[in-house]
């Protein structure tokens, strides 16, 4: 079985700045397999999250090409896009992004509503998630009634009630406290077992340790490393 | 688990989520202030658009009905302006049935004459005598509705036995008689040598408010042939009643075709020009008020509308990185508008009605009748003008939603919930 999930050919991308045009990213490779957890390091403003921005679909490259299975997604229209990012993606945040004026199993099951789905069918989807996550008591809470690391966990719950290919998190646990942090990793590590790849831009050498594979993001390059 | 369903499982999330962000609750009254008093904008506007339209069609109506009150709403006389009478009046009659808007048609032989109290020492006023066929005449004006003492029904009895006459309220006044007086009519020219004087008695007396009340009167047409000393089969003119008012001018049209360039036609609306104009004018204006307070309120609007876009930014981002597509995002925003603008619209609609009810019946804006021949404000509303307000003001709602929104498609959402 190909375990490849996510190809990525040549991608470069610059955004345009007073002193002209600034590459933030140069003919990168990158390889992301199922069930693998990988890590982007790098220092602030590095690019990390223009990669993510990138493989999430959210922007589009100057060049290079992002296959996902056997399927160029570079080349999609941008409703397209939406689709794709509706059914085969999933993000978290550093500061979690909940809406706030919905409950937690509301929030989770926004990507389902999204994608179509309506009825009892999400709600039960929606739940049981929640229930993974260890949140089954706060279904019916307002992000400003949970912790930190519980806003993390419906973050993640909404991630990935779509069951999608790859989760994307960009510094998941750059608000919280070690422990939690801790948690937060675990979470993300047990995810991989769904056939499910998870990227996770972080600082958090801990968290990038526990990385199958970790890539170092430095001058617009891609380069694999060691935590 | 407290509650096992929510609306956003169901509903479409264009609907839902802008619904959220109406309720009132901490951290949003800000935003539930402003929406509230766009909403109620929105209902001042419309109530305020509403009334105008129903006081121009009230006026329209009003002024209207006074102007062919006694008048039919369409004239029919003979082609040369000098010509007095026109003959063989009967024979007109089936080409007039051939035209199917014609609801009643009714003769009438107009002659000037004195008319003089027989019971006080009055001088002599001078009148225009009407003659009518009083059963026709019922029929195609309006000329029962204005009769203030008397009525069409003594009338026609007394035109069986002796020569009855309904007079206009002024000259009734000026002449110091009333109902059952009697009164003579006096033609000015000699014949055989004698002035002719024509015996009658008042059997009504009518009051339409213009300046007819001072001059005219209403005699059976057979007498007023008599005196005018015409055959029975010659009159001044024919009157014809249409089935809509408004619609004469296309009736007389109608009639001239049928009748050729033998006859000059006119109707109510050709013989008032000035009247109508000003009315015309007036309605024009109310237009351009109403586009103006829509105006007011689409801005209003465009402000909120562009307030909670940048209040909620980060939730658009979010749905963005869900998957939701920019055109799906900028709809539910818009409907926000629509939302806040359709309540308030709704609330117009239920309440307006209401308001003009109040108004009509104790006649709170009262006019001088001898100014405007209307003593008072009468509003009028009709199905016509909510159609017009609502679907103007949905259209013009969706589309500043739609054009409001528009800053969605340029939003980066990663870069908004990296940098919030």
């Amino acid at each position: 079985m190909n375990s490849d999930l996510i190809t990525v050919n040549k991608l470069s991308k610059s955004y345009p700045s007073r002193q002209g045009k600034i590459s933030v990213l140069y003919e990168i490779d990158l390889l992301i397999k199922k069930f693998e957890m990988t890590a982007i390091v790098g220092v602030s403003g590095s690019g990390k999250t223009t990669l993510l921005n990138l493989l999430g679909c959210l922007d589009r490259p100057d060049s290079g090409k992002i296959f996902y299975g056997s399927e160029e997604v570079t080349t999609l229209s941008n409703m397209e896009l939406a689709d794709y990012r509706n059914r085969h993606v999933g993000f978290v945040f550093q500061r979690f992004h909940l809406i706030p004026d919905l409950f937690s199993v509301e929030n989770v099951l926004l990507p389902l509503r999204i994608a179509g789905i309506s009825g009892t069918e999400t709600m039960e989807r929606a739940a049981k998630v929640l229930k993974d996550v260890d949140l089954e008591d706060k279904l019916w809470s307002k992000p400003s009634e949970l912790s930190a690391g519980q806003m993390q966990r419906v973050a993640i719950a909404r991630a990935i009630v779509n069951s999608p290919r790859v989760l994307l998190a960009d510094e998941p646990t750059g608000n919280l406290d070690s422990s939690t942090a801790n948690e937060i990793a675990n979470l993300l590590e047990n995810l991989t077992a769904r056939e499910m790849a998870v990227v996770v831009a972080t600082h958090n050498l801990e968290l990038a340790r526990r990385c199958a594979k970790c890539y170092e993001l430095k001058n617009g390059r891609l380069q694999e490393t060691n935590p | 688990m407290k509650r096992k369903r929510t609306l956003i499982q169901w509903a479409p999330l264009a609907l839902t989520i802008p619904a959220k962000y109406l309720l009132p609750k901490r951290g949003n009254l800000l935003f539930f202030a402003i929406s509230f008093a766009t909403l109620f904008s929105a209902f001042i506007c419309t109530a305020v658009a509403l009334l105008a339209l129903a006081a121009t069609n009230g006026a329209d109506i009003k002024i209207s009905e006074k102007l062919s009150g006694i008048d039919s709403h369409v004239l029919v006389f003979p082609s040369d302006q000098y010509q007095t009478y026109m003959s063989g009046f009967q024979k007109l009659t089936p080409k007039l049935k051939e035209v199917p808007e014609i609801v009643a048609i009714s003769p009438f032989l107009v002659c000037e004459a004195q008319l003089q109290s027989s019971v006080h020492d009055a001088k002599p006023l001078p009148a225009t005598l009407k003659g009518i066929i009083a059963e026709q005449e019922i029929s195609a004006t309006n000329l029962v509705d204005y009769i203030e003492q008397g009525n069409l029904l003594s009338f026609l009895e007394k035109s069986k036995t002796e020569l009855p006459i309904l007079l206009g309220a002024g000259l009734a006044q000026n002449l110091n008689l009333s109902i059952d007086d009697e009164l003579l009519i006096v033609r000015p020219e000699l014949f055989n040598g004698e002035i002719r004087k024509f015996p009658t008695k008042i059997a009504g007396i009518f009051r339409t408010g213009i300046g007819l009340d001072y001059h005219l009167a209403y005699i059976p047409l057979d007498q007023a042939q008599l005196i005018a000393g015409v055959g029975d089969s010659t009159v001044t003119g024919i009157g014809i009643k249409g089935k809509d008012l408004l619609k004469a001018d296309q009736l007389a049209m109608k009639v001239k075709k049928e009748l050729g360039d033998k006859y000059r036609i006119e109707d109510w609306k050709s013989i008032n020009p000035n009247v109508l104009g000003g009315i015309s004018l007036l309605r024009n204006v109310s237009i351009i008020l109403l586009y103006g307070v829509y105006l007011l309120v689409l801005v209003c609007l465009s402000c909120i509308l562009l307030l909670v876009l940048h209040e909620k930014r980060r939730d658009i981002a979010v749905l963005l990185t869900l998957g939701m597509k920019p055109f799906h995002v900028q709809r539910a925003f818009a409907f926000l508008g629509l939302l806040i603008g359709v309540t308030g619209i709704a609330f117009a609609f239920l309440v307006s009605p209401i308001v003009i009810w109040v108004f009509n019946e104790y006649k709170i804006f009262a006019l001088p009748p001898e100014v405007l021949m209307i003593d008072y404000v009468h509003f009028a509303l009709e199905l016509k003008h909510f159609l017009m307000v609502g679907l103007s003001e949905l259209f013009l709602l969706i589309l500043v939603g739609l054009l409001t929104t528009i800053g969605v498609y340029r939003l980066k959402p990663m870069v908004i919930l990296r940098d919030e």
